[in-house]
């Protein structure tokens, strides 16, 4: 089946899959010798690295979204002469008005035209059901073995089901994660950049949300059964548009609650906050963040270059604080 | 008879203003000598050189008195609109309601220029996590928090969506600062999908009409949100009232740019029409005067083509220039260089384009905001600037990128090779900050190397 790469966690993996197409949200490895040579000031490295990951992908077609500036240019910073067709989906940044759910539906419509051009087939009502339950299934799996699994094999594990659709839970045969529980949150991570799992866990902590754009943040909420039933689109669409928060919508304020949220419910104790340099949407909420969470936040800046040399000193001084 | 005119200092002016106050020269009741700014802080005023004729005072002094008419506005009653990062269409919608005056304050990000900084903008934005690295219009932020420039607005309007994710960033933060703002929508406009119906915007972009209709349901919450403050209905015939005086400013800035880019010698510099161009974006908060600012402009410069009478001669070389500069001594740079401005493109050409008026008055907005140079793709905004340049004579580019700002970096380059592919001009991408003063011999360097490279390739 034809591979369609993307990376924006507002594309419903089960609407490609219903078109008998494979999704595969993809990560780039970073620290890419092409891509960096090539970045810059002022390109987003991943932004960079997901455009040069996904030209160098045995993709079928690549689909880019509005989320951010510069990924609503990065279509043009693809090679003209690419083999496989690109797909540009607006995402609304608002959410509160009718308006925006009907934009984004008829954008997933768009998507499913294109998918069908391209080779995939235009779902049933029932294919679609089905694939919506397997998926939301396969979530529920994944959320669930979370507490069996060390912090960076749970992340492996999302990235792994983004990127095939399946889910692989490595157990931590008993060990428990330990030390102080912290706070992932920020934008997206390259797959390099997990090494910061590590370091946050030499530094005597561990990763007890991770609340990056990479991570659950990002996993859509659970399908209502009922209005699946009565209506599956509609409810892939609620779930996707209505339940994913993030920084780049507005308000918003959703973002904040389920920090929130999250953080009470784990007790999380420090936030490591990561921005890649030139993300404005994420660099903006810093502040603001700092001001309204009740626990330390350390800033982490990330810029496609290896985390650990740029970044462990500063982890490891924020933890010794926090014990 | 060829007459060349030079620009004067504000010494200069001082002394020109008594003579015009001796002659008896009538002044709006917003005139006065220029130097009396520098008293509010206006401290850039002392580097600038001018056009030094009573229309181009008149404009100067309509220009730096906007946050005195605002104010006045809000004593007198009026409700104060902050329209925000649209740049020329939902204005048109307030102004068309009695009592509602419209600005935007976005216009915030000159203030650290004009001040040098004294207004300490940037380092409320700095105090706040907004950083250098956010493009200046950050600046609106500071001008909120310490409330010492422009009234804080009824009512905040701002478009998200397709713009810079400074903007949006910057804007979120002051929402989350608890100021309350309306957000609306505007889509990335796309190409049109093969059979799917679509519609030619004003400045020759395609959209599809879907997207129009999204935009125009936008413009209806909009229209609700300002009856509401106004308590009158915004009829469309009140609609399209608005929209002919926008037409009417519309119409005078072609003039006047079309007689400033093609004409032998320059009779007009790049500030005051840099300037000149900004009206028509929400009019300076007062439509009436800009026409009759704008009126006398376009006599001016059209008296001054006719006596064959201007700046800088006529081998300074045509330059097209791409994006506003947050430093406004940028411009004079390029005139002491030998350069002149044959066209334009501010990031705002959807406010200059003509809004079409044979169609209901929220369908040719929703045109006018869909062909936002900001909206689309940096290939259609590159199309644009290339017929632009074709249309004007213009010899070579300058791209100015705006410290900061997220499109710039991916824009200026896709920009400047559609350039160099179509046209085979020469393109120089420069970056000015809002006091250009440390890096002004870099600028100046590179401006002059541009300049001596298109004198050169005149005599091949």
């Amino acid at each position: 089946m034809s591979r369609i790469v993307y990376t924006c966690p507002y594309v419903p993996a089960e609407w490609i899959a219903a078109h008998e197409l494979t999704p595969s949200r993809i990560q780039p490895p970073g620290n890419l010798e092409l891509f960096h040579s090539k970045l810059g000031e002022g390109i987003c490295h991943y932004m960079h690295g997901f455009v040069t990951e996904a030209s160098k992908a045995d993709a079928d077609a690549v689909i880019f979204t509005t989320v951010c500036d510069q990924m609503r240019r990065a279509p043009e910073c693809m090679d003209e002469d690419a083999a496989f067709p690109i797909f540009l989906m607006n995402i609304p940044a608002s959410w509160q008005s009718i308006e925006s759910y009907r934009l984004y539906i008829s954008e997933l419509r768009r998507l499913g035209t294109f998918l069908s051009e391209i080779g995939g087939t235009a779902p049933t009502r029932e294919r679609l059901l089905e694939l919506m339950r397997i998926y939301d299934d396969k979530r529920k799996a994944l959320l669930e073995a979370r507490s069996e699994m060390m912090p960076k094999a749970f992340s492996q594990s999302l990235i792994r089901f983004h990127r095939t659709g399946d889910i692989h839970v490595e157990k931590n045969k008993g060990a428990r994660p330990r030390g102080t529980p912290i706070a992932l949150i920020g934008g997206p991570l390259t797959r390099m950049d997990l090494t910061l799992f590590d370091v946050i866990q030499e530094a005597g902590g561990y990763v007890a949300l991770d609340g990056t754009e990479t991570g659950e943040r990002t996993l859509p909420g659970r399908f209502r059964r009922q209005e699946m039933a009565r209506d599956p689109f509609m409810e892939l669409a609620d779930a996707y548009f209505g339940t994913i928060p993030d920084a780049f919508r507005r308000p918003n304020s959703a973002l904040y609650r389920w920090i929130q949220k999250e953080i009470n419910g784990r007790d999380i104790e420090g936030i490591v906050f990561i921005r890649n340099v030139w993300c404005d949407l994420w660099h903006a909420e810093l502040h603001r963040m700092r001001d309204w969470l009740q626990v330390p936040l350390l800033d982490i800046d990330l810029n496609g270059d290896d985390p650990v040399i740029r970044n462990a000193t500063r982890i490891q001084a924020f933890m010794e604080i926090l014990r | 008879m060829k007459s060349l005119l030079s620009q004067i200092t504000l010494d200069d002016w001082d002394t020109q203003y008594e003579s015009f106050r001796a002659a008896g020269v009538s002044e709006p009741d917003y005139g006065g000598p220029l130097r009396r700014h520098t008293h509010e802080g206006d401290l850039r005023l002392l580097r600038i050189k001018y056009d030094p004729s009573i229309e181009a005072l008149n404009l100067w002094n309509f220009l730096l008195t906007e946050e005195d008419r605002l104010h006045a506005a809000r004593l007198n009653g009026k409700k104060i609109v902050g329209t925000m990062k649209d740049l020329g269409t939902v204005p048109l919608m307030a102004y068309a309601l009695p009592d509602i005056i419209a600005f935007y304050p976005d216009g915030a990000w000159w203030i650290p220029c004009v001040m040098e900084l004294g207004a300490g903008l940037l380092g409320v934005a700095d105090s706040i996590g907004l950083d250098e690295s956010f493009c200046p219009v950050r600046a609106m932020v500071g001008a909120f928090l310490t409330e010492a420039h422009f009234p804080i607005p009824d009512l905040l309007i701002c478009s998200v969506g397709a713009v810079c994710d400074d903007f949006s960033a910057i804007a979120q933060r002051l929402n989350g600062l608890g100021y309350p703002i309306h957000w609306w929508e505007i889509p990335h406009r796309r190409h049109p999908d093969t059979g799917e119906p679509s519609v030619m915007l004003p400045g020759g972009a395609q959209a599809p009409v879907s997207q129009l209709e999204f935009v125009r349901s936008q413009f209806e919450g909009i229209k609700r949100l300002l009856e509401d403050l106004s308590g009158q209905s915004l009829t469309d015939d009140v609609l399209m009232a608005s929209i002919r005086t926008g037409n009417r400013v519309r119409r005078l800035l072609k003039t006047l740019r079309t007689l400033t880019f093609t004409s032998e010698i320059c009779p007009m510099p790049a500030l005051e029409l840099l300037i000149a161009e900004m009206l028509a974006i929400h009019f300076c908060s007062d439509p009436a005067e800009t026409i009759r600012v704008l009126s006398g402009l376009v006599d001016r410069v059209r008296s001054r083509v006719e006596e064959r009478a201007g700046f800088f001669g006529e081998e300074a070389v045509r330059i097209f220039w791409v994006n506003p500069v947050a430093d406004l001594t940028a411009m004079n740079m390029l005139e002491e260089c030998g350069g002149r401005i044959c066209g334009t493109e501010y990031l705002f050409t959807h406010a200059l384009d003509e809004i079409p008026e044979d169609m209901p008055p929220m369908d040719a907005l929703a045109q006018m905001a869909l062909a936002d140079p900001m909206v689309g793709s940096a290939q259609d905004r590159a199309r644009r600037v290339c017929n632009d340049l074709e249309q004007f004579g213009s010899e070579g580019l300058i791209i100015s990128k705006i410290p900061g700002a997220s499109h710039c970096a991916l824009e200026g380059a896709r920009i400047a090779e559609r350039v160099q592919q179509q046209l085979g001009l020469p393109v120089l991408e420069i970056e000015v900050p809002p006091v250009c003063d440390a890096v002004k011999p870099s600028l100046r360097g590179r401006i002059s190397a541009l300049l001596e490279l298109i004198r050169e390739r005149r005599h091949r």
